[in-house]
């Protein structure tokens, strides 16, 4: 299987023939894209700038990604090139300038009539400055002179090396007598050109760009890496299909020598010296002892080896950095770098879950609603996901039965289909397509079909081995399964996702991606509507291309949560097989009114922060912030809200004039005396804010020496009037929290002001005056902590409800204080604010129809969007209830929480315990307390890891 | 045009040995107190004028052309509106008709609300001014030229510094409030410093950052009332 994936990487350097030519102009309809942060795919390039500063790294997955090494790649910059449903978009390498200032990727891009393109970014901005077409061919690998004078690109299937004048993109030079693909090229400091074709050659150019030399590479093999030594006398030669790497007279070719490869038994495919040309180093197709690791030669590449174990998947790109460090890059979507002394320093890897040899570990229900799957290979520890109950557990002893896919059966005689590229169906070959793989297989329960899962395709075979359907996987369809009524496949995929695929067409209906936390999930319909766990609406996201002359926008569904929010059309989703069907029963049994606006026609405004840069130090908090605002829809500009940290710090509003399409502007804003992230969000008339546009601020000044108050108002009912509502220890835990709050007086806190609402003293109009007090009492310097315990209930829109002392379960919707009277009071709140909900102690005592279960997913991640700012720790998630004991003290939420805050959060013992490691903490012990039963979800804004409690 | 009676006598912020503070609850204003001071107004709107208080619920007709910039004391909150209504909220203005910028300008609410209260302990150390060692500050200011309303019209306003040897500062006022940017008095940052003015006293320090002019008023507000 590893094999598998290592092809896959070196997919650059195959042909494929798969797929429909792409239009001149890309789709206009937006594209659902998962999007976790990291790349979800094999990263295809990778290059630095001069300083060592930036990082840029291109997939498969569509993006580039551009890295500062001085956050450790904390928040990327993702830049986006047009894309298609098919393969338009895949990149296949990055270039970026010495200066850092310009990108440039190629790949399946811009294809056209039999030409295609590439993409040229400004670093700084994210913006496409323009395409370079007419290619004849696919662009493999780009790179810029040491100068930035030029930039080199080698092309597919023989079509050569095309050299661009960087000043004007104009073509500097042509070499087109090469007769296959050229992985790899480099230039020395002198402005020489050095490629390797997959024709076995290598080519040498003087600075002119005439070649000078062309030799067969040393051992007749296929050369796929070049590189010059840092003085230029010397080149390094990986080779594909050899476990050989060469050392190459920079003059003339002659080989001088060859690296110490033993113990290696594949090729090397990346290369990159050190700065003083001491060390090289070298990866690729190989393994070792189930590591991928790096190989170090000294004395120029002449010396004894030694092995780095960096990587645990094929190392396909190796960069040295300016301060002795290296980034690599690998197959499995990885990205790192090691420091001076050869250790990992950071790592961003994929946060898919690893189908990898799971066919018989997915499971799936009678009625194809809950699965259960791994997020590791070989399906060591399974999870389960109910839809149902829209939760991921690691509890898989409870729930309905569920089955192992059918494969092996007397009346369908299929065989070698486990990574084949001939299955067979009784001794007969299954028509497959050329250098088609089948993965995984299926048979229907009825026993007279069967599906295929293949590295391109799910494919629906009729028991005869004739193919009913096939639809084009978006990954390696690692496993299928088809649920036991014989209505669905479930196949799980190379990019991380599940798909409910109908049986009958192969139709998708349903696509989960659990993220590999473990906690984070989304499952979309194809149209969009969706659920999600708490964060989990920002793992999905919309595409909109704008053209084939600029970057593509991206949108995460939580944009749109108010309209495609809809767990009710979830819900029937698997019922009705339709889509159109399952929102009209939605709306109908919620009283919605339909919603007829294409997704397009709702496009929030796209906002960009001109200045400061990211990472800008400032030693004064006052910070001119110029921005741009684009719109996306003919919708005015609304507002324009400035954060820091998550808490509001600017606004822009009422009636301001859009100009046109794209407005720019600056404000002065005053920013925390601390590193800060500030955020940009704009709005506009029809209320979806945009995707907040950031820029990180290092604080070069002295410290506020004042100490913060902090406002706690704590809310907890357990002697309600209606007896059927009773609690045990709803207001105990009120109690409870805000003594644990109090005890920081006079630590992290120069005061603490505590308000506790309990039982009888919990009327909706006290709740009402003390969520008003709460409100407004904190400064902007203060903390407000908002603790809420006791029952709460949706309504059949999901509308949430807290129930105040006297409201009886019938009038809990008429007279309960409504999730947007809380909201509203958070964000009202000068300071930072944090939210303890623990209001879901019995949904039962609802049910339907007359209210839905409670779902606090969604207010978790309405509070934690950049919009609210609000830090909020949930008891549960889905419809989990909450539990209670009287052994406990309190509820297993509460408990957690006080806990965490009087000191065993403290991980580290540093005398403190930061939001985070509180999240860590209770969300550890809350599942434990109860079995599994209990999730806690945390939804928090970026940049909001604070120190909350100090322990001396 | 304003709709409602301005402020004559406020009750927010009242400072200083012997002077009778409303008893404003720590929290927030309660209607009637005054929640903003006016940092700049022009156009069309009567009767109101810079550094006036005014109280939550007050309306502004601002007309075609007016403009009017608030600092609120307790938010921190600084709203520029121009044309349109504005009605004045506890932290910040509901505007209808108009254009408005908000941004939160560095304030100490905190000081000016424990001082108004009479919990704070620096007030009690300020007012027992032979006490040894240098006192608590009331309130941070983050401007080097402080805004100082004072108890009544006409009063002599003395600023010592505290932590160092620097000529105290004398202003005469002829009304009941001074803007020392207008009077080209410019304080040292970080010093510590007394106001004194009809019986009224508070300590206050400069920010380690403070600039000098007109920077936002709630940020060097002094109330000596």
């Amino acid at each position: 299987m590893r094999v598998l994936r290592t092809l896959g990487a070196l997919a650059v350097l195959l042909a494929t023939a798969f797929g429909q030519a792409w239009a001149r102009e890309p789709p206009t309809a937006p594209i659902l894209r998962i999007e976790t942060g990291t790349h979800g795919a094999d990263v295809t390039g990778l290059a630095a700038d001069a300083d060592g500063r930036l990082i840029a790294t291109s997939s498969y997955d569509r993006t580039v990604r551009l890295w500062s090494l001085a956050d450790r790649g904390a928040r990327p910059k993702i830049l986006r090139v047009p894309i298609d449903l098919d393969r338009e978009g895949i990149l296949y390498t990055v270039a970026l300038s010495p200066d850092g200032r310009r990108v440039v990727t190629a790949g399946w891009t811009g294809e056209g009539d039999g030409d295609w393109s590439l993409y040229v970014f400004d670093a700084a901005s994210g913006r496409m400055e323009r395409r370079i077409p007419d290619l004849p061919h696919r662009v493999v690998t780009l790179a810029f002179s040491k100068d930035g004078r030029y930039l080199a690109a080698g092309l597919k299937a023989g079509h050569g090396l095309v050299v661009f004048n960087a000043e004007d993109w104009s073509v500097a030079a042509r070499d087109a007598d090469q007769s296959d693909d050229i992985p790899s090229l480099d230039f020395a400091g002198d402005g020489r050109l050095v490629l390797v074709s997959l024709d076995g050659t290598i080519s040498l150019y003087d600075a002119a760009f005439r070649r000078r030399h062309r030799i067969a590479a040393p051992g007749g093999g296929k050369p796929a890496i070049a590189r010059f030594a840092p003085d230029g006398g010397l080149v390094a030669i990986g080779h594909l299909d050899a476990p050989r790497v060469d050392l190459l007279d920079a003059g003339d070719l002659r080989l001088v020598d060859s690296a110490d490869t033993r113990g290696i038994d594949k090729g090397f495919i990346a290369l990159a010296w050190s700065r003083d040309g001491n060390f090289l180093y070298g990866a690729g197709l190989y393994e070792r002892g189930g590591r991928n690791p790096i190989r170090r030669w000294g004395g120029g590449g002449r010396k004894q080896p030694r092995d780095i174990p960096a990587a645990t998947s094929t190392v396909t790109h190796l960069v040295v950095l300016k301060d002795g460090g290296l980034a690599f890059a690998t197959a499995g979507g990885a990205f790192g770098v090691l420091d001076a002394q050869d250790r990992v320093a950071w790592e961003r890897r994929p946060q898919a879950a690893d189908f990898r040899d799971q066919q018989d570990t997915l499971r799936v229900s009678e009625d194809g609603g809950t699965v259960e799957f791994s997020f590791e290979r070989f399906g060591t520890a399974p999870v389960r996901f109910s839809l149902a109950e829209k939760s991921l557990t690691v509890d898989v002893t409870s729930g309905p039965r569920l089955d192992a896919a059918l494969s092996d059966v007397p009346e369908i005689d299929i065989a070698d289909w486990r990574h084949t590229k001939r299955p067979t169906l009784g001794g007969r070959p299954l028509p497959l397509k050329p250098h088609e793989t089948s993965i995984s297989l299926a048979v229907a329960p009825g026993r007279k079909s069967f599906v295929l899962g293949t590295d391109w395709r799910v494919i629906g075979f009729g028991a005869d081995g004739v193919e009913r359907w096939s639809v084009r996987a978006p990954g390696m369809a690692w496993a299928v399964n088809v649920a036991p009524n014989g209505r669905f496949v479930v196949a799980a995929f190379g990019d991380g996702t599940i798909r409910w695929l109908r049986l009958d067409d192969g139709g998708e209906t349903l696509a989960l991606y659990p993220h590999a936390d473990g906690r984070r999930w989304v499952a979309w319909t194809p149209s969009g509507y969706y659920i999600a766990s708490a964060g989990g609406d920002t793992l999905v996201g919309w595409h909109v291309n704008r053209g084939r002359e600029s970057q593509g926008d991206f949108f995460t569904v939580s944009r749109f949560r108010d309209i495609y929010y809809r767990p009710d059309v979830i819900e029937k989703i698997l019922g009705t097989l339709d889509e159109d069907k399952a929102i009209r029963r939605g709306d109908a049994e919620t009283g919605r009114t339909p919603e007829r606006r294409p997704l397009a026609a709702l496009l929030p405004p796209v906002v960009s922060i001109l200045s400061p840069a990211d990472g800008t130090s400032i030693a004064f908090p006052q910070v001119t912030i110029e921005y741009e605002v684009r719109l996306s829809t003919n919708e005015p500009i609304k507002a324009i809200h400035i954060r820091a940290d998550g808490r509001p710090i600017a606004e822009i509003g009422h009636g301001i004039d859009s100009g046109g399409a794209t407005t720019r502007g600056q404000i002065d804003v005053y920013v925390p005396r601390r590193d800060s992230v500030i955020e940009l969000i704009a709005e506009t008339g029809h209320g979806i804010p945009s995707e907040p546009a950031t820029v990180r601020l290092i604080w070069d000044g002295p410290a506020m020496d004042t100490k913060p108050s902090l406002f706690v108002l704590a809310l907890g009912i357990s002697a309600y009037r209606s007896p059927e509502l009773k609690l045990q220890l709803a207001a105990k835990d009120a109690e409870d929290f805000a003594d644990a709050i109090v005890r920081q007086e006079g630590r992290a806190y120069r005061r603490i002001v505590r308000r506790t609402v309990t039982d009888a003293g919990a009327t909706a109009a006290a709740v009402r005056e003390a969520l008003e007090w709460f409100a407004t009492t904190p400064t902007s310097r203060d903390i407000g902590i908002l603790f809420m315990a006791g029952h709460g209930v949706d309504d059949p829109q999901g509308r949430y409800f807290y129930v105040p002392q006297e409201v009886s379960p019938e009038d809990a919707m008429t007279q309960g204080i409504s999730y947007l009277e809380i909201r509203r009071s958070l964000s009202r709140v000068a300071g930072r604010v944090f939210f303890f909900l623990d209001t879901c102690h019995s949904g039962a005592v609802w049910g339907r129809p007359t209210g839905s279960a409670l779902d606090v997913s969604r207010i978790v991640n309405d509070l934690g969007s950049p919009e609210e700012g609000v830090v909020v720790f949930a008891s549960s998630t889905g419809r989990q209830v909450s539990f209670e004991n009287v052994e406990w003290g309190n509820g297993a939420f509460t408990k957690a929480v006080v806990e965490g805050l009087n000191g065993k959060a403290d991980f580290f013992g540093n005398g403190y315990v930061t939001t985070a490691q509180l999240d860590a903490y209770v969300s550890d012990r809350v599942p434990k307390l109860t079995g599994g039963r209990q999730t806690p979800a945390t939804g928090k804004p970026v940049n909001a890891d604070f120190k909350l409690i100090h322990l001396n | 045009m304003i709709r409602s009676v301005l402020l004559a006598a406020w009750p927010l912020i009242a400072l200083g040995a012997g002077t009778s503070v409303a008893a404003a609850e720590l929290g927030h204003p309660r209607s009637g107190q005054a929640v903003a001071i006016v940092e700049e107004v022009s156009g069309v709107a009567v009767g109101i004028e810079r550094l006036d208080l005014l109280r939550e619920g007050e309306i502004v007709d601002l007309g075609e052309d007016g403009r009017i910039v608030l600092g609120f004391l307790q938010s921190c909150w600084q709203d520029s509106v121009w044309r349109g209504q504005v009605t004045v909220g506890a932290q910040q203005s509901r505007v209808d008709g108009g254009s408005l910028i908000r941004r939160r300008v560095e304030c100490d609410p905190t000081g000016n609300l424990e001082t108004a209260t009479g919990k704070a302990s620096g007030r009690r150390k300020s007012a027992e001014s032979g006490a040894p060692g240098s006192p608590e500050p009331d309130i941070v200011l983050f401007g080097r030229s402080p805004i100082v309303l004072l108890p009544g019209p006409g009063q002599t306003l003395v600023i010592e510094r505290l932590d160092g040897t620097a000529k105290p500062v004398r202003n005469e006022a002829t009304g009941d409030r001074l803007d020392l940017a207008d009077h080209g008095v410019v304080l040292a940052t970080n010093g510590l410093y007394r106001a004194a003015a009809g019986g009224a006293v508070v300590v206050f320090r400069i920010d380690l950052l403070a600039e000098s002019g007109r920077t936002p008023a709630a940020g060097r507000l002094l109330v000596l009332r």
